[in-house]
């Protein structure tokens, strides 16, 4: 089973979701882990302190027709479905990793920075491609500059293992 | 012998550790890598076998791997 | 219904990412460090899934319309719906599809954002181990530094939505 197979089943699945269900504004929104996390977050966050969303007018757009229904499940999807495969065989582990960045409290903060440039940028590295393919030239520029990053973050690795 | 344990960390840590001890010892002697994280074992594995050393054990118990390689002799 | 649609998908890439460690950003680290590429096929896979899937799909759904535009010769930018944070606001200074391509000062602050998340994402992505994809996964491992990091993922999303939105927005319009 190579991750090239998986790949292409969820990109196609993207295209499909966006076709045919409607997964719509934003076109190429079919897959985002960071757009979902933040429209399940918004959903959750706007019910239980309806005056936050007002204030700042988060259901603006995404928001608007993600806010009425239970907004794209996903990041739950994914969650589930990772466990259960985890389970089946038999390789979940309660874990806390030592290396330096990869301690739980630099990692909150690392995923905070990750979700606030992925917002900035528009998109997951994931949706990136996904607009790539749909042929939007910033999202190929971005996925160069994820690229990029990428490999100056391997650098710092590097010096350090 | 030289061991290298890298239990408790994740890719591509072991990796790259496992490059940066296979550097440093001389051909013919044998690495040890002690390491506990699933996909890391594969990768390692995959590396040392691109990178031409012969992997002469590798056993695995209750979740920890150790995988025993021996530098390859650098062609000349 | 999407809801369902989007959790089923969410399912099987949870399942087969699990399995197979998918991971975007780790395979272009992979690549660069020891040239692996077993994930880079992964994200290849995706592209070629997705673009097929637009391809294929486009004469029966609405939805694709808008799809290879550049055959017209137009604007190469996804114009107003394209991010999702900042530029989700329906922003009429954007170029649409269709339009001829031009780089206005608007188009290139949104490029400008592009370039700088972009490079965030790649730097802090990778230090942390992964694509927010594959922190799912470990999550769902029982990986507490991912866990840790999606506590932070989502309270992420909170704080740009109030206070770097709106910020930002004022800057580049």
């Amino acid at each position: 089973m190579s991750p090239f197979w998986v790949g292409l089943i969820v990109g196609f699945g993207a295209a499909l979701l966006q076709a045919f269900f409607k997964v719509l504004p934003p076109p190429a929104y079919g897959v985002c882990i960071a757009c979902h996390v933040r429209d399940v977050v918004n959903w959750v966050f706007i019910r239980i302190w309806p005056i936050y969303g007002v204030l700042e007018g988060v259901p603006k757009f995404v928001g608007a027709d993600v806010s009425k229904v239970l907004p794209v499940l996903t990041p739950i999807g994914i969650l589930v479905g990772a466990f259960l495969s985890a389970l089946v065989h038999r390789e979940l582990r309660l874990r806390s990793m030592r290396f330096g960045p990869q301690r739980p409290l630099s990692e909150f903060f690392i995923g905070m920075g990750v979700m606030i440039s992925a917002l900035l940028m528009g998109g997951c590295p994931l949706r990136t491609a996904l607009k790539s393919a749909y042929l939007d030239f910033t999202a190929m520029i971005a996925l160069g500059m994820i690229l990029i990053g990428v490999i100056v973050g391997s650098e710092v690795l590097k010096r350090s293992a | 012998m030289k061991r290298l344990d890298v239990r408790g960390e994740v890719c591509p840590m072991p990796v790259l550790k496992t490059k940066k001890a296979m550097e440093e010892i001389s051909e013919g002697e044998i690495l040890e890598i002690i390491l506990d994280y699933p996909p890391s074992r594969e990768n390692v594995r995959r590396f040392l076998l691109s990178q031409g050393h012969e992997i002469i054990e590798m056993v695995e118990e209750g979740g920890v791997t150790r995988i025993k390689a021996r530098k390859r002799k650098e062609a000349s | 219904m999407h809801l369902w649609a989007t959790f089923i998908l969410g399912l099987i890439f949870g399942w087969l990412g699990q399995r197979v460690r998918f991971c975007t950003i780790g395979g272009m680290r992979d690549y660069y460090l020891i040239r692996d590429t077993r994930l880079l096929k992964g994200l290849f896979g995706f592209l070629a899934g997705a673009f097929l899937g637009f391809l294929v799909l486009r004469p029966f759904s609405e939805a694709l319309k808008t799809f290879p535009w550049f055959l017209n010769g137009k604007a190469l930018f996804l114009s107003k719906w394209s991010s999702m944070g900042l530029q989700a606001q329906f922003n009429p200074l954007l170029p649409v599809p269709g339009d001829p391509i031009s780089f206005s000062p608007k188009v290139v602050a949104h490029l400008l954002l592009a370039v700088i998340g972009g490079f965030g994402l790649g730097f802090l992505g990778v230090l942390a181990g992964g694509c927010p994809f594959r922190q799912h996964v470990m999550a769902a491992e029982g990986s507490i530094s991912a866990m840790a990091y999606l506590l932070g993922f989502a309270i992420g999303a909170l704080i740009f939505h109030k206070f770097i939105g709106p910020f930002v927005s004022s800057i580049f319009g």
